[in-house]
């Protein structure tokens, strides 16, 4: 029974991790910007591999379940940095998002930053509130 | 490794279909990507789908030490993004494009002190 159970959901992680790849990768194609896109790659598609590597380790009967959870937590671990390091990067070259009513808060932050000069810190500080307001 | 699946005829095919149509659509925004940051995005969504089927040929071949290479490629993925970060940094002086890792490491130590600095600040101003 143990067994059997373990083939269903291997099966089912397998199958369902394709699909989050599949939803990622239409993401990666259809969203309207780079920082959207980021989003899809980074979340959709690091969750679908997580769940072929949790379908590896289920198909297996826990036999090289310890090389899969080992697989799997460095992908955790490096794709949402990855992610932040892309757009942050795209964001300092001066990729302009997609912004929606909240505007973009890290522009306002470093443009405050400039204006404070040596009291960036500080200023990183007080710009939550204007832009909270806006 | 003994592989237990339910239907492993038709799952497993099926999923590399999946990610085949996956690498396809991936594909065409790598090379249709407007700016360098897309195709930068597409390039890791490529890999972490990478990893993804190098542990499907790890199930269909039955082979477990494919497993320890979606590891390796897992790591080189997050390597090759950072590498493409630091391309992007503004470097504007020759003495800062020298020593660039460490210009991008101070600038952006800056201003993870601000953020530190800044959320006691948010919490006391609310």
């Amino acid at each position: 029974m143990n067994g059997s159970l373990l083939a269903w959901l291997a099966s089912a992680l397998v199958l369902g991790g394709a699909a989050f790849c599949l939803i990622g990768a239409i993401g990666v194609l259809r969203l309207p910007d780079c920082y959207s896109r980021m989003h899809a790659a980074s979340k959709a598609g690091a969750l679908g591999a997580a769940m072929v590597l949790g379908g590896v380790a289920a198909a297996t009967s826990g036999e090289v379940a310890l090389e899969a959870m080992f697989a799997l937590l460095v992908l955790l671990a490096t794709a949402p940095l990855a992610a932040h390091a892309v757009s942050r990067a795209a964001h300092k070259v001066g990729v302009k998002p997609l912004t929606g009513a909240l505007g973009d808060a890290l522009a306002a932050r470093e443009a405050a930053g400039e204006a404070a000069g040596a009291r960036a810190a500080e200023a990183s500080g007080v710009v939550g509130g204007p832009v909270a307001k806006s | 490794m003994t592989v237990d699946m339910v239907g492993a005829a038709w799952v497993l095919p099926l999923a590399f279909i999946l990610q085949g149509v996956s690498a396809a659509l991936i594909m065409v925004r790598l090379l249709r990507g407007p700016t360098a940051p897309d195709r930068v995005v597409a390039i890791d969504a490529l890999t972490l789908l990478g990893v993804a089927v190098v542990a499907l040929v790890a199930l269909a071949t039955a082979q477990a030490v494919l497993l320890d290479a979606a590891v390796v490629l897992a790591l080189v993925s997050f390597l090759g993004t950072t590498a493409f970060m630091l391309m992007f940094a503004p470097r504007k002086t020759a003495a800062e494009r020298r020593a660039g890792e460490l210009a991008t490491g101070e600038q952006r130590g800056d201003e993870l002190y601000g953020a530190a600095d800044g959320g006691p600040d948010g919490g006391r101003g609310a």
